[in-house]
């Protein structure tokens, strides 16, 4: 539970410094595109989210990802 | 003069040089020359094979750098008219890509469409729609995997003289400003001479230069600047996938060191973000000094930018006049003229109220506009500024740029009237607006977007910088353009709104105080609109006139209703859009 609020939180923190903005209202059910965020810019989100965690989501999960929680589960399972 | 089919042919003596193809999971493929060849003849044959004949247009929508190069040669190869097609984003939203993606199969006749196993279901349905929407403009359309085009290489080998230098190599769609792309015929003249300009005149390169490209290969840039260009100089370059740059944006210039590269382009958002997003701890080990051409084009250049960009990178052996900006357009195959190689980067500091008469008079008071040289033309093209009755204008004066060469494309495919706007006995016009100073040329923006008030001309990008500053909208994401009033011309403003919390009437009354003490220019309307709905290319420019044309259609997604329409009285007035 405490890892899904970290990954949450990272999102938040890094979708403020790529997006100039605050994401405080986002959660986990939150659908992506409904964020208002372009998708070249979620793009650099996920990457620096790669980068702090130091993992790699590969583009075929990407495809399934909806919501921040799918986003969140997704790098789960790769930290795990 | 040899076609591109002929260089590659020939290449394939270079036995030591190859392409080095970096994959979407990161792994690596090298390509000898030689090999290069082999695999383009391979995969002609295999077109032939599936009844695809010489002209017939194909789609390629492949974002994986090898296998679009490979399928894009191989299609030229055959003397197929390879159609470049940007794939799907991930985590995009699908409808706008759909709509583009019908209009571009059905304009360019195409009778297949080569793409991977993993977009192969989207792009089925969206030709399906085709179908249903429009009756049978897509329905001969056939969808090949990339994996079908491999295989052994059959005895009969394809002969590369199949293709003469006058025929159609390829359409590059062009996003433009409006919502429906054109496809300019890129004849393989056109692919040669450009390519000429762009190694020898504008790079004076060699086969010892290399390249390190992340730029779409749907985008002329990367189509021509490094997979056509680079072959007439035997250069080995080195292709990273666009998403992979987007998202690790030190990927870029550590390949370049890694890679030794010479020779990198990049529009100015990329120099914007490599310049934000690398680390000191990415960048500690880079030694950059090899680079002789950082390129810059494919959108307006910022001086700021190109300025921060070289600050940031000048202590890892980044040599200032290495970056080089440069202006082009599809229309003109894709180079017209690249800033001096040899020299840094060139400046102009130009008083605003000349500039709205037209005249681009030096100043050094604090409200001076920048603007950036974009150097000299190539050898063999030619150059001209000139005013709305197509007279040349003196240096100085700002007007059209006109532009004649090898390189200007044959037209629009299938669209002769759009054609006739633009060529003229030989003659391109361009759209851009700008002007000539000592030779230099200066791009200050599009004729069809100037506003025009009061005799007045105004630049949108410089209403649209003011209105980026204003605290509550999001910054790049806003357009200006001028509309036809009750009292002439008007300026609206329309402009995405960073969340609900600002009150919508104090943020358009920020905008008009602005725009009004910075430029002395009376903004009539402010549109506010939801977060990331303001039109947008596949490249990420702003579309004014579409914009426009959406706003009267009642089309965007507004914050708060608009006030009562526009009284009937007034629109009776209205001229033609």
């Amino acid at each position: 539970m405490s890892d899904q609020k970290d990954l949450l939180g990272l999102f938040k923190t890094v979708a403020e410094r790529v997006d100039r903005r605050s994401f405080e209202t986002v959660t986990r059910d939150s659908v992506i595109t409904d964020l208002g965020v372009d998708s070249l810019s979620m793009m650099q989100i996920v990457g620096e989210m790669e980068t702090e965690l130091n993992v790699q989501i590969p583009d075929e999960d990407l495809v399934e990802i909806v919501t921040v929680g799918d986003l969140c589960s997704k790098v789960e399972r790769r930290l795990a | 003069m040899r076609t591109f089919v002929e260089v590659i042919r020939d290449n394939s003596v270079y036995s030591e040089h190859a392409h080095t193809f970096v994959r979407l999971d990161g792994t690596e493929r090298v390509v000898p020359f030689p090999q290069l060849w082999r695999w383009a003849c391979q995969r002609a044959n295999r077109f032939r094979d599936l009844g695809l004949q010489k002209g017939d247009r194909v789609a390629l929508v492949l974002p994986d750098p090898e296998s679009f190069v490979l399928a894009f040669i191989g299609a030229l190869t055959a003397g197929l008219v390879p159609v470049p097609m940007y794939p799907p984003m991930t985590l995009a939203k699908m409808e706008v890509y759909g709509e583009t993606v019908r209009h571009i199969l059905a304009s360019s006749g195409a009778r297949a469409l080569v793409t991977v196993p993993g977009l192969e279901p989207l792009l089925s349905a969206q030709l399906l729609d085709a179908v249903k929407a429009s009756g049978a403009s897509t329905e001969g359309v056939r969808v090949i995997l990339a994996s079908e085009l491999e295989g052994e290489l059959p005895e009969k080998t394809v002969q590369p003289g199949e293709v003469s230098l006058d025929d159609l190599a390829f359409l590059q769609f062009t996003s433009g400003s409006t919502r429906q792309p054109k496809g300019v015929m890129v004849s393989h003249r056109n692919l040669s001479t450009n390519a000429h300009a762009i190694m020898f005149d504008g790079l004076r390169a060699n086969s010892q230069d290399r390249g390190v490209s992340w730029l779409p290969l749907y985008h002329d840039m990367g189509l021509i600047g490094f997979v056509i260009a680079p072959a007439y100089a035997q250069v080995e370059v080195k292709f990273l996938p666009t998403p992979n740059f987007i998202r690790r944006p030190s990927l870029w210039l550590d390949s370049v060191h890694k890679f030794r590269a010479t020779i990198t382009f990049a529009p100015n958002f990329a120099f914007a973000l490599a310049t934000r997003a690398v680390s000191d701890e990415q960048s500690k080990d880079w030694d950059l000094s090899c680079l002789k051409a950082v390129g810059c084009g494919a959108e307006p250049i910022q001086a700021d930018t190109l300025r921060r960009f070289i600050e940031r990178f000048s202590s890892k052996g980044l040599r200032p006049e290495a970056v080089l900006p440069c202006y082009g357009l599809a229309e003109g195959t894709l180079a017209v003229s690249f800033a001096d190689l040899s020299k840094p980067m060139h400046t102009e500091l130009l008083d605003p109220a000349s500039m709205h008469r037209g005249e681009a008079t030096l100043s050094s008071e604090a409200d001076a506009i920048e603007l950036v040289s974009c150097g000299r033309t190539f050898p063999g093209f030619e150059l001209a500024i000139r005013g709305a009755s197509g007279a040349v204008l003196p240096d100085r004066r700002v007007g059209e740029v006109w532009v004649r060469g090898p390189s200007i494309m044959r037209g629009y495919f299938g669209q002769p009237a759009a054609t006739a706007e633009v060529l003229d006995d030989g003659w391109l016009r361009t759209g851009d607006l700008g002007y000539l100073g000592d030779g230099q040329l200066f791009v200050c923006g599009r004729l069809k977007d100037l506003i025009i008030i009061h005799g007045k001309n105004y630049y949108p990008q410089d209403i649209e910088r003011i209105v980026s500053a204003v605290d509550g909208l999001r910054a790049d994401q806003c357009v200006a353009f001028a509309r036809s009033g009750a009292e002439g011309e008007e300026c609206v403003v329309v402009a995405e709104a960073n969340n609900a919390s600002s009150d919508p009437r104090d943020l358009a009354s920020q905008v008009k105080l602005r725009v009004r003490a910075e430029l002395g220019l009376p903004v009539t309307e402010v549109v506010l609109i939801k977060r990331n709905t303001l039109p947008k290319t596949s490249s990420g420019k702003v579309r004014r006139r579409d914009t426009k044309v959406r706003l009267e259609a009642g089309e965007l997604e507004l914050l708060v209703p608009r006030k009562a329409p526009v009284p009937v009285a007034r629109t009776s007035n209205r001229t033609a859009l």
